[in-house]
């Protein structure tokens, strides 16, 4: 009888790194600087504003209006680029907690985030509660709802981080961040320490105490981590908003933003810094599952095959509303599908005695191996639409500064973007890439954890990974449908 | 380094700005909600007629009939512009001529299934413009 390989020791990463974004002249001066951030958020809170303006009193057709175009065109697709390009600057820039640190200057939060609720479950949900509120309520047909749907997050954020503590929005709430920690476990760089040795002669741990008034322990003159990630033992992206305050916290300049290989963090299961092991994080997996299945269940929303789902759906439920069939596909997409597949994955890894976990702890360990084809799902499809759009902010932009008495010539609205017939080919690239990735991941857990008998667990993460390829590359070639009534014709 | 100079924020003129940015916000949102609107025109576009109906990817004729205290307007210039409902789709434009007195007709080309709205844009006689819209909800693969 076959023995069940066993469960491996966790083990702190060693990274080799040997490109430091810090170190690059110019760009690592400008993001040492005490202010970059500022600086790179302001722009970002006055395009926030100007969208919010524009969505609430300009032209309710969505093509026309600011708010809609750079949300759902643009933000999307260079938030997803940069992040497979570089990591997770956009929360770097992140208006909102340029609103949030001028509002605590006003107001100090007195309360520590609820202990129930420190994990992703939250977030997870809020992140399925924006995904539905997009197709219920055709958010990308509604500049007015598309505006006020910023409007709420930043109430939220003032809400949330006006009553707790540290970054509690951003690591607890936040669905975009979340989704931005997800993207960027893949991101070819990461905020790490150069140099371990200095860290373990630290005494001071800075980084995540903050620095202090000598003398007055109290006075904090630059804050460390606000995410609970304590430098030496931080492990990849994961909850890492790239907010650099333990750059400037170290005394020793001994943290840099240093390349690795991208999704390695998903293959080892040290003990993470603020985080903990991947592998007990039932509440991560939940995320994952929401990033992963949720980029098919977005893109499936804008295919034609959608119809027929939803008139079936709406004749076998009796309804006529749109509510009960969104939710009913979604439950297909989120829940069923996932535990099918990932479920029968884990209860083939225990019968080919893969792996000596139950079948839970099984599912959570390896489930970590797609997300690299679900980014690669995303990027699909927001480059698509940012790049066939890529130009219509010229004649929004047009328009909008018309209407304040401005004149930039008039709306080029012919102007759109680059046509289908060559994004479609970049969209099965980022499938592909996805998927090896995705395979890749799989291919080093197996090794990582049954190193005698590798293919026991490959072989049925590999087969997961294949199935929600194919239904990747079955979506894209689907006939688009840019639809926002559902049931209308039922 | 100087305690002084390792004040993270506090005190930072950016964050200062930050009231500043807030009230040039509020002067722009003043700015638009004054904006004075586009002078009323009594004209008006009625019967408008898309076919086929319901309407498929291809070809579709838009037909209306545009009026000015109740007599026909001849001779405006009229365009027609088709978006979908999700920014960042190729919008089509054509224009539309008269076929009667006060009739107008034109010939768009939608090019995907979905929610679309047609734009009138139109040029009366004496200069004044005059703006309508057809919403075509879930055009179909022809």
């Amino acid at each position: 009888m076959a023995q069940a390989c066993t469960i491996p020791e966790p083990e702190v990463l060693e990274s080799s790194p040997r490109f430091d974004l810090l170190r690059v002249p110019a760009v690592g001066r400008f993001l040492r600087w005490r202010h970059a951030r500022t600086v790179l958020q302001i722009p970002f809170l006055i395009v926030g504003a100007v969208m919010i303006l524009h969505g609430l009193l300009g032209p309710s057709l969505a093509p026309k209006n600011l708010a809609t175009v750079l949300t759902w065109l643009h933000f999307r697709g260079v938030l997803a680029l940069s992040i497979l390009a570089a990591g997770n600057f956009f929360c770097f820039a992140c208006p909102f907690m340029l609103l949030r640190n001028a509002a605590r200057k006003l107001l100090r939060p007195r309360w520590n985030w609820p202990r129930a609720l420190r994990n992703k479950w939250l977030s997870a949900g809020l992140f399925v509660l924006i995904l539905f509120t997009y197709e219920l309520y055709d958010l990308w047909a509604s500049p007015w709802l598309t505006a006020w749907l910023i409007i709420a997050y930043f109430g939220a954020v003032l809400i949330v981080d006006g009553l707790f503590k540290h970054a509690s929005f951003c690591k607890f709430v936040c669905p975009l961040g979340q989704f931005n920690f997800a993207a960027s476990t893949i991101s070819p760089l990461e905020v790490t320490v150069r140099d371990q040795q200095i860290c373990t002669t630290c005494h001071t741990k800075d980084c995540i105490r903050g620095q202090r008034t000598p003398g007055s322990e109290l006075v904090i003159l630059q804050r460390g981590c606000e995410l609970a990630l304590f430098q030496p033992q931080k492990v990849g992206n994961m909850d890492c908003t790239f907010c650099l305050d333990c750059v400037h916290a170290c005394p020793h300049d001994n943290v840099g933003i240093l390349s690795r290989m991208p999704a390695s963090e998903l293959i080892t299961d040290p003990m993470r810094s603020g985080i903990g092991f991947f592998s007990r994080r039932k509440d991560l997996t939940a995320l994952v599952i929401v990033f992963t299945f949720g980029a098919l269940l977005n893109a499936f929303g804008m295919v034609s095959p959608v119809y027929v789902v939803e008139r079936w759906l709406a004749k076998l439920l009796h309804v006529t509303q749109e509510a009960p069939v969104l939710a009913t596909i979604f439950g297909l997409f989120l829940i069923v599908e996932p535990i099918v597949l990932l479920g029968g994955a884990a209860r083939i890894t225990q019968k080919l005695k893969g792996t000596r976990r139950a079948l839970i702890p099984s599912m959570v360990r390896y489930s970590y191996s797609i997300v690299p084809l679900g980014f690669g799902m995303w990027l699909a499809h927001y480059g698509f639409h940012f790049l066939t759009g890529l130009f219509t902010i010229v004649p929004v932009t047009q328009s909008a500064a018309a209407s304040l008495g401005l004149w930039f010539g008039h709306p080029h609205w012919r102007w759109v973007g680059v046509p289908m017939r060559f994004v479609q080919p970049v969209q099965l690239g980022f499938l592909i890439l996805g998927f090896l990735g995705s395979l890749l991941v799989a291919r080093r857990m197996a090794d990582e954890d049954c190193p005698e008998h590798p293919m026991r667990v490959f072989i049925p993460w590999a087969a997961v990974s294949l199935i929600i390829w194919l239904a990747a590359v079955w979506l894209i070639f689907q006939p688009m449908e840019m639809r926002a009534t559902m049931l209308m014709t039922s | 380094m100087k305690a002084s100079s390792r004040r993270g924020g506090r005190g930072c003129p950016l964050t200062k700005a930050l009231p500043i940015l807030l009230m040039l916000s509020g002067i722009v949102l003043l700015m638009l909600a004054c904006s004075r609107p586009a002078a009323k025109s009594s004209a008006s576009v009625s019967d408008k007629e898309v076919s086929p109906n319901p309407a498929r990817v291809g070809p579709v004729v838009v037909r209306f009939h545009l009026s000015d205290a109740a007599q026909p307007v001849s001779g405006a210039e009229v365009s027609l512009e088709g978006d979908m409902t999700h920014a960042g789709m190729a919008p089509v434009f054509a224009d539309a001529h008269e076929v009667a007195p006060g009739q107008y007709q034109g010939n768009l080309n939608l090019t995907m299934p979905g929610d679309w709205v047609l734009l009138l844009h139109i040029t009366l006689p004496d200069g004044r413009k005059l703006e309508d819209q057809i919403d075509l909800r879930g055009v179909q693969s022809s």
